[in-house]
């Protein structure tokens, strides 16, 4: 008996001992409206919902929160929902204006769940654009030990409220470049800061005009082509791109050497044009591989021309 | 006291009752022509007479004559045969005894020196017997039902308790029998031994005449009717439906006969009749949400993705509120089945152009689907009738969908008669990321059930 | 003498010939029923007139009781009172044997064994019915029909229209198999319907959607030794959207302090911050930390990893922010993504020498989006 013991205590110790184990679950989420823009009044009330649904094999749960957004790192198009600090002092959020048919949402696989949310304007509120998004993220119960990061998935609408017909619009240019000087491909990345300076979201939309030497249009290319929103009171930084193999466009114009970039935008939704913004920038493309590559050519011709001038005047 | 020659009790040797000569017995030879002739010398004496005129006539006149006179007594005899009243036994006047054919069918008892079948023979209490075997005829059977259509109640006794309680249509489905029936003999206290045969007509025989063969149950021409067609009551009330491959819509009649030993085969009992069914089927077509079990709609038939159910590109699956319910009741045989087709073979926008696809598949795990599953199916429940089974396709669960194709596919299968068959249908849908906004998608599907009789 | 023995020798042959014919009476043939049959239409909506969308056709399995010799017919005949409806033009039909239907039963009599034989060439034609006469589709140049084999036929029309009687409910229809005299019919029903359509419509939303997944929320980054080799452990995120382009964004949680970064909660509490640089290149032996790097879900544009979450140096990694504040973008796309594509995100971990032995846990929030 006493060696039964012996031999049965060391089985139990490994057997209670505790390995890291991981429970592990996809997570997924998918949302419809991806976000919305409501004209609304006043004391005036709206109801819509939102869709959302998990497209994978396990059920996945969501805490609701209701908070006034920002932009990610100046970036025209996104969304963060704020700290409820942040929440509280900002002018611009309607976070309290919102309610919501659910604080926690169960999404089970492969089926669609509607949030229902109601948006009541307070009687007293000014004219101009509040902002609003009813952000989802996921919870876990996680049960694991060990050195592990554990992900959460997030998603939002954002939800844009105009109130009011007297809103004013306004932006400026800050800065419009090439992220380069030199290139050696075309390849050029430009960079366009905008301040919205208004009371309203903008979409800024335009073009970006491009001139060679001889002052042909080498490119035209669209500015803002995502139609990406720049939020009241924010910065935004744009990029566009233009790509282009070889140096000679199909107008026959030559892209080398000097170029002018000229880009013109306008925002306002009424009478765009009384508002543009434009702006210049120069780079210089030179395929300088190329370039050594035809002088060396040159070059060694000439130099062969001389010795074969050379050798004749020996001779 | 003629002497019983021949007569062996124990073996069941029929002998044959003819309208008129039987087919089989084509052989030539007059010996084996078996007639028994109750009554009648007549025509044999005849022919004696005018085999003399013969042999004195001219060559020409011979063979006219010759021909005549064998024609005349067959005719004479078909006519006699037509008779219910006579059986004529051949040929042969040597003695008695009994002599048979070769399959042992048909025995011939000859006998000499007849006892007079004169009806002064005949009290209210006794009748001399003009025959040896007419001391072992069984009594004359009567038909104790013959049913086809019954409905709640049968005058059959021995087949199944549904018959009983219900009547034919409770094992033949909606209608009843359309190409069989049931028959029960009244034996008349006649011994457990005893052999019936029924004979069926749809003119009440005046000329169509069959046997029911003893072992397929169909009719048969008199030419294949022999004695396995001749069975015991338990044998012949064995088989629920004892007489099968009947025309639909029409009145039969039958009679039985019952034979007991050699040479004892009654007359025909009583004619009774039953008329077939026409056949059954009924196909209905409602549109209702899932708790319409018992909902009646009228066309048009439509359900939509909208409002609350509208698509959404890249979401999961949406099934629609409403459900496509079917009925379907037949006493066909070979039950029904349903068939879906559908004219894109998907929801198709002319807007865009694109089609969201129908196949076959789980639309947990495809990006773009539609379909429809079996949600629902329920009939009366009969033992001796049959079930309603959704094919595997539409038999999943969850989001799992059957095609709705350009060609024919079979969602729904009864496998016998069916009483008040109800199912239902899901619609789902689930449309790809790539599926562009449009208010127009559509489909049209179309119903089919097929009673196979 | 004389005169009896050629009297015999007449007579005696005469009698036999006439007797042995005597014996040879023919019966009519029987005619028996068919042992299994269904009429597969392919529409069953009453008051069809055939043409275009209304068109009919029909599938007819057979299976006789009785053999029935080549070259014979079969038809198919309608109800006494529905004529001109079943036939709406008189003509020539298409004809086709086929082996096998949806409306098969199947191993039994109502599963079609074969197609229809033929003697010579399958033709077939409607008839209209008038006094007396019914509407009838006739089948003919039939081959042999074996009972007991299910053949199956489909006609449809051609110059003859095929369509449907006006009437909904039962219609009692007759097919007969016939050749000579032999011959076998089955009178049946069939069910015609005021409506034999559903018609499914459908509106896919003009809402914009983005789905968004990740593969896996626990990412096991095994055992990390100060000062020793960085540790790594990955995921998949996959994206797809109809709005004008997707974004990921993401922050941790860290200590809920300082930075984000692999924290040990139990005493003594111990903190791997992501680190105050935008990337960090582990393989420095004196960096240590906490960061991650995306992979370009398309090799090609449209979708850019932002250039601190690259991949394309092995052992250097971007560092993230704690709150919602201090989100990075570090995925974006312009334009729609119609089938979700996949980027492989790739955390590295290094503890610094001064770190304690425990378990470092860190929760990282990946934010997706739609552009507005």
């Amino acid at each position: 008996m006493k060696y039964n013991g012996i031999l049965l205590l060391p089985v139990i110790i490994l057997l209670l001992s505790v390995y890291p184990s991981y429970a592990q679950i996809a997570l997924s989420i998918g949302v419809s409206p991806t976000s919305k823009v409501i004209k609304l009044n006043p004391g005036e009330s709206y109801s819509d919902e939102i869709v959302y649904w998990n497209l994978s094999d396990e059920a996945d749960t969501y805490r609701v929160f209701i908070s006034g957004f920002e932009q990610i790192e100046n970036q025209p198009g996104t969304a963060i929902i704020l700290t409820a600090e942040e929440d509280a002092i900002t002018n611009y959020s309607a976070s309290k204006w919102v309610t919501v048919s659910k604080d926690i949402l169960e999404l089970e696989p492969n089926k669609n769940v509607k949030l229902q949310y109601t948006i009541n304007v307070p009687t007293d509120t000014t004219d101009g654009e509040f902002n609003v998004e009813i952000f989802l993220i996921s919870e876990n119960a996680y049960q694991q030990q060990g050195t592990a990061a554990f992900t959460n998935l997030a998603a939002g609408t954002p939800i844009l409220i105009q109130i009011g017909d007297d809103y004013v619009q306004n932006a400026e240019l800050l800065r419009f470049v090439a992220d380069k000087k030199v290139y050696e491909k075309i390849d050029v990345n430009f960079l366009t800061t905008i301040k919205n300076l208004g009371d309203m979201h903008i979409t800024p939309t335009g073009e970006i005009l491009i001139q060679n030497i001889f002052r042909q249009e080498v490119a035209r290319i669209p500015f803002n082509k995502n139609a990406q929103s720049l939020l009241r009171d924010t910065l935004g930084n744009y990029e566009d791109n233009w790509t282009q193999s070889g140096y000679l466009t199909p107008s026959k114009a030559i892209a080398l050497g000097p170029m002018k970039a000229k880009l013109m935008v306008t925002y306002r939704s009424f009478q765009p044009g009384f508002a543009v913004l434009a702006s210049e920038t120069t780079f210089w493309i030179i395929p300088w591989k190329i370039i050594i590559a035809i002088l060396t050519v040159l070059l060694l011709a000439i130099i062969i021309r001389i010795s074969k001038k050379k050798i004749e005047k020996r001779v | 006291m003629a002497e019983r020659v021949g007569f062996e009790p124990t073996v069941r040797k029929p002998v044959q009752r003819f309208s008129r000569p039987s087919l089989s017995t084509t052989q030539s030879s007059l010996l084996r022509h078996k007639l028994y002739h109750k009554d009648m010398l007549f025509p044999l004496l005849t022919n004696i007479f005018n085999l003399h005129i013969i042999i004195y006539m001219p060559n020409i006149l011979r063979i006219l004559f010759t021909i005549y006179i064998c024609i005349y007594p067959i005719s004479l005899l078909a006519k006699e045969l037509d008779s219910p009243n006579y059986k004529i036994v051949g040929a042969t006047t040597k003695g008695g005894g009994t002599t048979q054919t070769t399959d042992g069918d048909y025995s011939a008892l000859l006998e000499i020196g007849r006892i007079s079948n004169n009806p002064r023979n005949y009290s209210t209490s006794y009748k001399m017997f003009t025959s040896p075997e007419e001391a072992f005829l069984p009594a004359v059977p009567e038909v104790a039902c013959f049913e086809t259509t019954t409905n709640g109640s049968s005058n059959c006794t021995t087949g199944p308790t549904e018959l009983t309680t219900g009547g034919m249509v409770a094992i033949c489905g909606p209608s009843g029998c359309y190409d069989k029936a049931r028959f029960e003999i009244d034996i008349n206290d006649n011994p457990t031994d005893t052999l019936y045969a029924v004979m069926i007509s749809t003119d009440n025989f005046s000329s169509d005449i069959q046997y029911i063969d003893g072992s397929s149950f169909w009719p048969e021409s008199i030419s294949t009717h022999n004695l396995s067609d001749f069975l015991t009551k338990t044998d012949w009330e064995t088989q629920v439906f004892n007489i099968q491959g009947l025309q639909s819509a029409t009145t039969y009649y039958i009679r039985i006969f019952a034979l007991h030993g050699d040479f004892t085969q009654t007359e025909p009992g009583p004619i009774s009749s039953a008329t077939t069914s026409a056949g059954s089927v009924f196909f209905d077509i409602d549109i209702e949400d899932s708790t319409g079990i018992s909902a009646e709609t009228t066309a048009p038939y439509t359900i939509s993705f909208t409002g609350a159910y509208e698509l959404i590109g890249g979401s999961a699956s949406t099934t629609a509120e409403d459900r496509i319910w079917l009925d379907g009741s037949t006493n066909s045989e070979g039950g029904f089945a349903i068939v879906v087709r559908g004219v894109n073979g998907g929801l198709k926008s002319d807007t865009t152009g694109q089609t969201i696809v129908s196949a076959t598949a789980d639309l947990n795990t495809a990006l773009d689907g539609f379909g429809i599953q079996s949600e629902y199916i329920d009939y009366d429940t009969y033992p001796y009738l049959g079930s309603i089974t959704a094919m595997t396709d539409y038999s999943g669960t969850g989001n799992y969908v059957g095609i709705v194709g350009t060609s024919a596919t079979k969602v729904y299968e009864s496998d016998a008669p069916v009483y008040n068959g109800r199912m239902a249908l899901k619609v789902i849908a689930k449309p790809g990321m790539d599926k562009s906004a449009a208010t127009d998608y559509q489909e049209t599907i179309y119903f089919v059930l097929i009673p196979r009789f | 003498m004389k005169s009896l023995k050629t009297s015999f020798k007449i007579v005696v042959p005469t009698l036999l010939l006439v007797l042995s014919t005597a014996f040879f009476i023919v019966f009519s043939a029987q005619a028996g029923t068919l042992a299994a049959v269904y009429i597969f239409m392919s529409r069953l909506k009453a008051g069809l007139d055939g043409s275009g969308a209304n068109a009919v056709q029909f599938i007819l399995a057979i299976d006789t009781a009785t053999t029935i010799p080549t070259a014979g017919t079969i038809t198919i005949e309608f109800p006494d009172d529905e004529d001109t409806s079943w036939c709406r033009t008189i003509g020539a039909l298409t004809v086709a044997g086929v082996a096998g239907s949806a409306a098969d039963l199947a191993g039994g009599n109502w599963d079609i064994d074969s197609a229809l034989p033929t003697s010579g060439t399958l033709s077939a034609a409607c008839t209209q019915g008038g006094a007396g006469t019914v509407d009838t589709i006739t089948i003919s140049n039939v081959g042999a029909l074996t009972a007991g084999t299910t053949y199956g036929v489909q006609v449809a029309s051609s110059t003859g229209v095929l369509g449907t009687n006006g009437t909904t409910g039962e219609h009692e229809v007759t097919v007969t198999a016939a050749s000579g005299v032999t011959l076998d019919s089955k009178s049946f029903k069939i069910y015609l319907l005021g409506d034999d359509a559903v018609v499914i419509t459908a509106t896919v939303s003009d809402m914009p959607t983005v789905v968004c997944s990740i593969s896996s929320n626990t990412v096991n980054l095994g055992t990390l030794y100060p000062g020793g080799a960085y540790a790594t452990g990955g995921h998949t995120i996959s994206t797809s959207t109809t709005s004008s382009g997707y974004y990921w964004a993401v922050y941790g949680t860290g200590d809920s302090s300082t930075d984000a970064g692999l924290y040990k909660s139990t005493a003594t509490t111990h903190l791997i911050p992501s680190g105050a640089t935008a990337t960090l290149d582990l393989t420095n032996a004196t960096i240590y930390g906490f960061g991650l790097t995306l992979s370009d879900p398309d090799s090609t544009d449209p979708a850019t990893v932002a250039p601190n979450f690259v991949d394309t140096t092995a052992g250097t990694f971007g560092t993230i922010d704690r709150l919602y504040s201090g989100a990075k973008l570090v995925l974006s796309q312009s334009g729609t993504q119609g089938s979700a594509e996949n980027s492989t995100v790739t955390y590295g971990a290094k503890a610094g020498s001064s770190a304690p032995a425990g378990t470092y846990q860190e929760t990282v929030y990946w934010i997706c989006g739609g552009y507005y």
